[in-house]
């Protein structure tokens, strides 16, 4: 297997990731803030689904675009503005499924070197050179970064750890 | 109630007439290219399911950021580089109908003031969330036209909307093909007149 189809895959498999973590959750447990300070379950796969349909943007700009410049949304607002607390987690996760199987058919589609493509990246760190391969790895890191989380919030409501 | 209650119907109806349009076509004539210099069926669908994405993210920029800049994108070239023909007709239905429920469950909980929250968008310049949606529930229509224009070419049935549905496509805007794929400039077309026209 080449390191971009290993890639993909493990793109693909962030919404089974994320689906276990929160599997056996009723409305109640999904909406408590068990962790004082942080944020709910619920909040938590809203930002993951919200982030990715901005990532999966990113990911065709720079696969598409002559090195785009790409600016980090400004999120502050993002949970209580959006309503993460009145959303639906069926159709958040179907949302994430859907769009990681659109976003996969491109990379699957692309030549290798197009990995190697790059963007300007105006970060809240400053501003830096981003491949397409450094998003793609980043992107993949981040379900399995607030699942942890998500671990931390059963264990406080006394839930079994998600296999 | 949000007071644009039946500006979100008609958004959340959007995907079914896309949904119609398509109805029987096979991938072959999908993939098929019946009026020359212009999309196929499958790469109108690919387009509206990046501007699906697109769009929404922008909505939700404008509900939450002050005045964001919104940057465009080249859709032609989109089309021509992100492998549109590789993708599949049902996934993209179902992305673009989970896009617009989604975001429509936002759009009825806002508050009335969010309406005339403002973005930058870096080809029509100021845009407040209200002419988003306008553009929004126009753009589907504006499509599927097109689409009913490669059915007649490739031999096939009209769809049902357009026989059942005609009221629907009533109020679409008066852009005319101009006989090239790239549309950036029917969209703009699109979004004047439905906003002055039909909505305002």
């Amino acid at each position: 297997m080449s390191e971009t189809s290993k890639l993909i895959d493990d793109y693909l498999a962030g919404p089974t990731i994320l689906r276990k973590a929160v599997a056996g959750m009723t409305r109640e447990h999904l909406r408590a803030k068990p962790v004082p300070g942080k944020w709910s379950t619920l909040e938590v796969v809203c930002h993951l689904v919200d982030m990715d349909i901005v990532y999966a943007d990113r990911l065709k700009r720079v696969a598409a675009e002559d090195k785009p410049e790409i600016w980090n949304a400004d999120e502050e607002r993002y949970a209580s503005a959006l309503r993460y607390d009145q959303r639906d987690i069926d159709e958040e996760l179907a949302l994430l499924d859907l769009t990681r199987k659109h976003v996969a058919r491109i990379l699957a589609a692309l030549p290798i070197e197009a990995f190697r493509r790059t963007a300007t990246h105006h970060g809240p760190k400053g501003t830096e050179t981003r491949t397409l391969e450094k998003y793609l790895t980043l992107i993949i890191g981040h379900i399995p970064h607030h699942t942890k989380f998500i671990q931390e919030k059963r264990k406080a409501l006394g839930l079994a750890e998600a296999k | 109630m949000s007071v644009h209650s039946k500006l979100i119907d008609d958004y959340l109806a959007g995907p079914r007439l896309l949904r119609q349009a398509v109805s029987g076509m096979s991938q072959e004539q999908l993939l098929a290219r019946p009026v020359p210099g212009k999309w196929t069926t499958m790469e109108v669908v690919c387009h509206l399911a990046d501007s699906e994405q697109s769009w929404a993210h922008r909505m939700k920029r404008i509900i939450a950021e002050e005045r964001p800049l919104l940057i465009g994108y080249d859709e032609s070239h989109f089309a021509k580089t992100l492998f549109y023909h590789e993708h599949d007709v049902a996934e993209e239905l179902a992305l673009i109908e989970q896009t617009r429920a989604q975001m429509a469950k936002i759009l009825r909980k806002v508050p009335s003031s969010a309406w005339d929250r403002t973005g930058i968008h870096t080809e029509r310049g100021l845009i407040t969330l209200k002419e988003m949606l306008d553009v929004e529930v126009a753009h589907i229509p504006h499509h599927v036209r097109f689409i009913e224009e490669k059915r007649r070419a490739l031999g096939l049935r009209a769809s049902k909307q357009q026989v059942g549905n005609g009221h629907l496509l009533g109020f679409l805007p008066l852009c005319r093909p101009v006989g090239t794929v790239r549309c950036a400039q029917q969209h703009r077309k699109t979004s004047i007149t439905a906003t002055i026209g039909h909505f305002r």
